[in-house]
């Protein structure tokens, strides 16, 4: 048996988030944490006496905190708790849930708390993140985050200007989302009229890669809730329930050594999305899935992950980009929230993308609120070297 | 609880003061050859492996996301991976659950650290404490165990002739491991005239710097017999926080150990740990931690440590047989290493040292500044 | 297994993780540090919930998320060293060449201890329990270092019959004195909210003196009603017979006691176990057991219990008020197998060192409920010194009101708020308003009790809060 039938439900009962911002001078991290903590404790009418276990993640070398998780007991609560602290770089969000559920389900607890934070303004995030990178191989050459290998490919694949174009769309559309999300860091009221213009004139960092389409250095904190079946039901009015996770990570650099056109590495989000559909049965993702809060960390990559999450052939992914698809409204609303570009404290980064759409289906996302009945979500995390993690979010518990 | 949580396999290397010649790749790929070979696990989606926990430390591998520079020796290529970012104990915890839960049958575990590798030990875990209050001042694990280790030992009657007695088994039983780390044997009067480092914590009385790596395959108990034909149970976990700051909390009180074995003990069914449990690794970062955990499980009584080494309480509960972490394991794997321990003893693997008619084991392991958590694996024949 | 192979050509990459960190201490950090380097001065934070002092300061208590950012006090700059060690080590993350010692240091007027470097004395003199008084940097950093260490004070630990003095001027350029002294009724006694008690009757007010006073049982309700709406927490009951006699009669007080209840349930019921002249012990403790009420009172002393007039010293009715040992320890025994919370009635120095002495048998629970009581004729007249005293001699986790008979009602009570304490008012203790007209009821007085705490910056505690605060079991 591949995959054996989840031990007990999980739902998610509480959602907190803090406002992300560029700077939080006001409050030191187990403040910034608490306020998230708070927040989803009130969200889920709950006291920090109900919850059972604490789950804790971000990344030491962006604060320099070794084991943060015990400084931070300050704001989390984990006081006389059970707690873990599990990460996976950027994808971290993403596991804090998986995690949580694991947790849950397994029976070993019933309610648990998952918070995943980021102070970036405190630390050096190019620096920290190069410093991923093997010191005797790749080090010297790697420059963060930042990578216009992307733009590379989709220009050579669909021509520079339709390429170009797509990927300022897709930038103009998540800005348009986040003027909706009174917590995004970045919401500038972008206008369509403006592609031309941002096309030609935004400084580039790195190849095509240019600096609008790159996503924001953001401080903030994210909590959310898990509790089993019966708990969550007792609890919550609008509990929304954890079907399925899958996490799949690669390595980089030799694989980078080894780079082939003719042999193209297989990408890990079409994997993800291929297994994790396939033990769910699912055919037609674009059918099946209401909205998908995708962690896009540049809109090149956003554009072009479309293709690999949906399964989707050929230019696809750029017809649902150029007719708008992708917007509130439209066929499969991507990022209702503004996305990672919008704001990205990048250990909780991940872990919005759950909370968000979670709150799709509760229907509580306020302005940023789809129009349309939300009954099953899809949340993506990105980190690492190309690691994913992919989450299916259910309003009924009838799979 | 649904079902039991097999533990099938384990692979270590031998704890080294300096392991400079090796990276820790391939340390790591060492036992991850041994698992494989001992199990025959394959990474098939269906059957095989799915999810690998590892426990690594950026700080200690100067690498953000430590647990990328691995993805490849620990199999992950195209499988997930997921670190455990606090001691590797809570690692057990947490495969416990990625398998109760239904969502993996196989886990595979590693980990590893290069003490080594750091210009100081200390200086990382000065950067346990924030950077307003405590940081400047120059805390780090040593100088705060120390003020541990003078509240516990005042309050349990614990003496210097108590701590030597303490760090000359440790080094004796260690020569029956093979995997431990090769120390000088000591007398009690060396560990007495050994420096103080920070007082009254002598250079004998902490664990020395060490290199190590290990793994280990977990699964369901229904699949447990496709790997092993003599699977060992885990039955028990149980975890708890203390207060950050040390003025907040009683140094000598045990509440997070005794919070972390009872929950352990709840899960387990154990209602007389002294009776039930007969083999005990306990993770003594330094001398005074031995007694001090043994009160926190239940074996000594409270504030009877010295009293309990008088009467023999070490070797009546079999504790700490491989030499403990005071004899070396690296910061955050000492959980692991203890784990390893039961698992060979309950196997009757366990060498020289082996104890017969081991049915049910106890590892416990802390991190974070003065112990401030606690985590405690019950394993079971 | 281990890694044997030729180590011959292995290598060794130097590295070096160099990166840039700027921390953010945040509002309270900011604070604290700002106020070390400005002004010498070390704050804690008070949590109202678990009594304590914190240090260093944090925005909620991790015990159970109590919000405690706003309650800053001032801290004494010399404090006892509670445990140490002796940093014997060189590294690059110390502040000082070895040997040094750290210390945790506990500063006078804080719970918590804290860590710090403590200098200027040989290693080998260092004990705990040592007195040792901060020393500023010369040059600020911005840092916890702008204390830059901590070396031995003469400055004895200031003992508890020295706390209420008055406050020390503060000049932190010439040494060790004088010191900012920790004081009661500063503000940092006052973050807690106050507890107004309405004590309705007494055994011995009737309505000749003031019609309001209730002998009904819904006159009683109607009365208390009142209070609770003016700010009152609690109700003190004697029940009267129709005719206006106290009583013992348990039908009776019982209809009392649960029509209060039934008009206002949030409300606090405290019942007397005195009752009235002339009750047997078993009378007086009876009723209470019958009952249970969330509180009773306890008397702590066999007193003179009478009516004298005041200016002329004239005995109109002598009585001796009986509570002996035996009776303050059966009527304990009784309320706690009962869970019923005694309100303890201390009457002078004595009757605090009675409960403190039969107390040793552990038959109250904490948190202590004290009242002091000040105008009995056969007890002590408020003085506000003898209240500080009785303030200092409490035991630890005890909290307290007071009530005073006739004109030391209002003194007494503002005496009490200053401090931190609780007030109770009532017709039981005097029939008018500080304006000296006849009270329109006892809800009157707990209106100006009211007006009183908001003139001091306290908010009256809901019914609810006051549980809290007097430990009683949850509604």
């Amino acid at each position: 048996m591949s995959h054996r039938k989840k031990n007990r439900n999980v739902g998610i009962i509480g959602i907190g988030q803090t406002r992300f911002s560029s700077h939080r001078e006001d409050v030191n991290q187990p403040e910034m944490i608490h306020e998230a903590v708070s927040a989803a404790l009130k969200d889920a009418g709950l006291a920090m006496k109900d919850i059972d276990c604490i789950v804790h993640g971000n990344m030491e070398l962006f604060e320099m905190v070794h084991q943060p998780d015990c400084w931070h007991t300050l704001g989390t609560g984990a006081y006389g708790k059970e707690s873990f602290r599990i990460t996976t770089g950027g994808t971290v969000g993403a596991t804090l849930s998986c995690a949580a559920d694991n947790l849950v389900a397994s029976g070993m607890y019933d309610i648990v708390m998952a918070i995943g934070f980021e102070k970036l303004q405190e630390g050096h995030t190019t620096g920290g993140i190069t410093n991923m990178a093997d010191p005797l191989w790749f080090r010297n050459l790697q420059t963060g985050a930042l990578t216009g290998s992307k733009a590379y490919d989709m220009i050579s694949e669909f021509g520079e200007e339709r390429a170009k174009k797509a990927s300022v769309m897709y930038r103009i559309i998540m800005d348009k989302h986040a003027v909706k999300n009174p917590m995004a860091h970045r919401a500038f009221g972008l206008e369509f009229e403006q592609l031309d213009d941002l096309v030609r004139t935004s400084p580039k960092l790195v190849g095509d890669l240019k600096l609008i389409e790159m996503c924001s250095q953001s401080d903030g904190a994210c909590v959310v809730i898990f509790a089993e079946e019966k708990t969550a039901k007792k609890i919550s009015k609008k509990p929304v329930w954890i079907r399925d996770h899958i996490t799949v990570h690669r390595e980089e650099t030799f694989i980078l050594f080894g780079y082939d056109e003719k042999h193209p590495v297989p990408m890990t989000h079409r994997f993800a999305a291929e297994n994790l559909y396939k033990r769910n049965n699912i055919k037609e993702p674009l059918e099946y899935f209401d909205v998908f809060e995708m962690y896009d960390p540049a809109s090149w990559w956003a554009v072009d992950w479309i293709r690999d999450f949906f399964q989707l052939k050929d230019d696809e992914h750029l017809k649902l980009v150029e007719n708008k698809e992708i917007m509130i409204g439209g066929k499969m609303p991507i990022n209702p929230s503004g996305g990672v570009i919008a704001s990205n404290p990048i250990g909780a980064t991940a872990l919005v993308r759950i909370a968000e759409a979670a709150l799709q289906i509760r229907g509580d996302a306020g302005d940023h609120q789809i129009p349309t009945e939300v009954k099953h979500a899809l949340a993506s995390g990105f980190g690492g070297t190309m690691w994913t993690v992919l989450t299916m979010l259910e309003k009924d518990l009838n799979w | 609880m649904s079902n039991r949580v097999a533990l099938c396999a384990v692979a270590q290397i031998k704890n080294e003061n300096d392991a400079w010649h090796a990276r820790f790749q391939n340390m790591l790929h060492e036992c991850f050859e041994s698992i494989m070979t001992q199990t025959k696990v394959s990474f098939d989606m269906d059957k095989g492996i799915r999810n690998i926990i590892t426990c690594s430390d950026d700080m200690f591998d100067a690498r953000t996301i430590s647990n990328n520079g691995i993805t490849d020796v620990v199999g992950a290529q195209f499988r997930g991976e997921e670190k455990m970012s606090q001691e590797s104990i809570n690692g057990l915890g947490y495969a416990m659950s990625c398998i109760m839960s239904g969502h993996d049958d196989v886990i595979l575990f590693m980990g590893h650290c290069k003490e080594s590798q750091g210009e100081s030990r200390r200086m990382v875990t000065n950067l346990t404490f924030d950077p307003f209050y405590c940081r400047p001042i120059g805390m780090d694990h040593l100088n705060v165990s120390a003020m541990q280790a003078r509240a516990y030992m005042k309050k349990s009657g614990v003496s210097e002739e108590h701590l030597a007695k303490i760090v000359v088994r440790s080094r004796k039983n260690s020569k029956k491991n093979p995997n431990a780390r090769d120390n000088k044997m000591v007398d009690e009067k060396e560990v007495m005239n050994s420096p103080l480092l920070a007082d009254p914590i002598r250079e004998l009385h902490y664990y020395p710097v060490t290199d190590w790596a290990y793994g280990m395959l977990l699964c369901t108990e229904e699949r447990a017999r496709e790997f092993t034909d003599n699977p060992i149970w885990i039955t028990g976990y149980g975890s708890c926080m203390d207060s950050y700051f040390l003025g907040d909390k009683d140094l000598a009180s045990n509440f997070s150990l005794k919070n972390a074995s009872s929950r352990a003990y709840k899960m387990a069914g154990i209602k007389d740990p002294k009776k039930e449990i007969n083999l005990f690794e306990l993770s003594d970062q330094s001398a005074y931690q031995l007694p001090m955990w043994a009160e926190g499980v239940g074996i000594a009584d409270e504030g009877k440590g010295g009293k309990w080494i008088e009467d023999g309480g070490m070797d009546k509960y079999n504790v700490n047989l491989s030499g403990g972490m005071l004899n070396g394991n690296p910061l955050l794997l000492g959980g692991a290493a203890r784990a390893i321990e039961c698992f060979l003893q309950l196997r009757g693997e366990a060498g020289e040292r082996q104890v017969k008619g081991v049915k049910k084991a106890l590892a416990q392991a802390s991190y974070g500044p003065a112990a401030q958590h606690q985590a405690v694996v019950i394993m079971e024949k | 297994m281990s890694l044997e192979y030729d180590k011959k050509d292995c290598f060794i990459v130097e590295g070096k993780l160099a990166l840039p960190y700027t921390y953010f201490p945040g509002r309270l950090g900011s604070k604290f540090i700002t106020t070390i380097r400005d002004k010498k001065i070390i704050m804690g934070v008070n949590c109202p919930k678990c009594k304590k002092v914190y240090v260093p300061p944090r925005q909620v208590c991790e015990k159970d998320f109590t919000d405690i950012r706003d309650n800053w006090v001032e801290l004494q700059n010399t404090g006892e060293v509670v445990n140490f060690t002796v940093v014997r080590y060189d590294d690059r993350h110390l502040p000082r060449k070895a040997p040094f010692v750290l210390a945790l240091i506990k500063l006078d007027g804080a719970d918590s201890p804290f860590m710090h470097i403590l200098e200027e004395i040989d290693i080998s003199e260092v004990k705990a329990g040592m007195r040792v008084e901060a020393v500023f940097a010369k040059e600020t950093t911005n840092t916890i270092l702008d204390i830059d260490h901590f070396k031995p004070s003469k400055v004895a630990k200031i003992s508890m019959s020295d706390r209420s003095g008055s406050a020390g001027s503060c000049d932190p350029g010439v040494g060790s004195v004088p010191h900012m002294k920790k004081q009661s009724g500063g503000r940092g006694d006052m973050y807690n909210k106050v507890i107004i008690t309405a004590a309705l009757t007494g055994a011995a007010t009737m309505k000749n003196q003031n019609e309001n006073v209730p002998y009904e049982p819904e006159e009683f309700a109607n009365e208390a009603y009142k209070c609770y709406k003016a700010g009152a927490a609690m109700v003190h009951v004697h029940a009267r017979e129709s005719n206006g006699m106290a009583t013992h009669d348990h039908a009776r007080i019982k209809a009392t006691h649960d029509a209060i209840k039934d008009k206002c349930p949030e409300l606090i019921v405290n019942l007397s176990s005195a009752v009235g002249m002339g009750k047997t012990p078993e009378q007086r403790i009876s009723q209470i057991v019958a009952i249970k009420p969330e509180m009773a009172s306890l008397n702590t002393n066999t007193m003179n219990f009478s009516i004298i007039d005041r200016k002329t010293g004239k005995i109109f009715i002598d009585f001796v008020f009986e509570n002996t040992f035996t009776m303050l320890q059966d009527f304990a025994k009784a309320m706690l197998e009962n869970g019923v919370k005694p309100e303890i009635e201390i009457y002078d120095m004595g009757g605090l060192d009675n409960f403190m002495l039969i107390g040793k048998q552990g038959i109250f629970s904490a948190p202590y409920n004290l009242n002091f009581v000040w105008g009995v004729a056969g007890g002590q007249a408020f003085r506000a010194d003898a209240f500080i005293a009785l303030k200092n001699a409490m035991p630890e986790n005890a909290n307290f009101t007071t009530c005073g008979v006739g004109q030391d009602q209002f003194p007494a009570i503002t005496q009490s708020c200053l401090l931190g304490g609780h007030m109770r008012v009532g017709l039981e203790d005097n029939i008018r308003v500080p304006s000296g007209e006849i009270a329109k009821g006892s809800y009157e007085q707990v209106e100006w009790a009211v007006r009183i705490a908001e003139a001091l910056g306290r908010v009256p505690a809901t019914p609810d809060e006051a549980r809290e605060i007097m430990g009683l079991k949850k509604k």
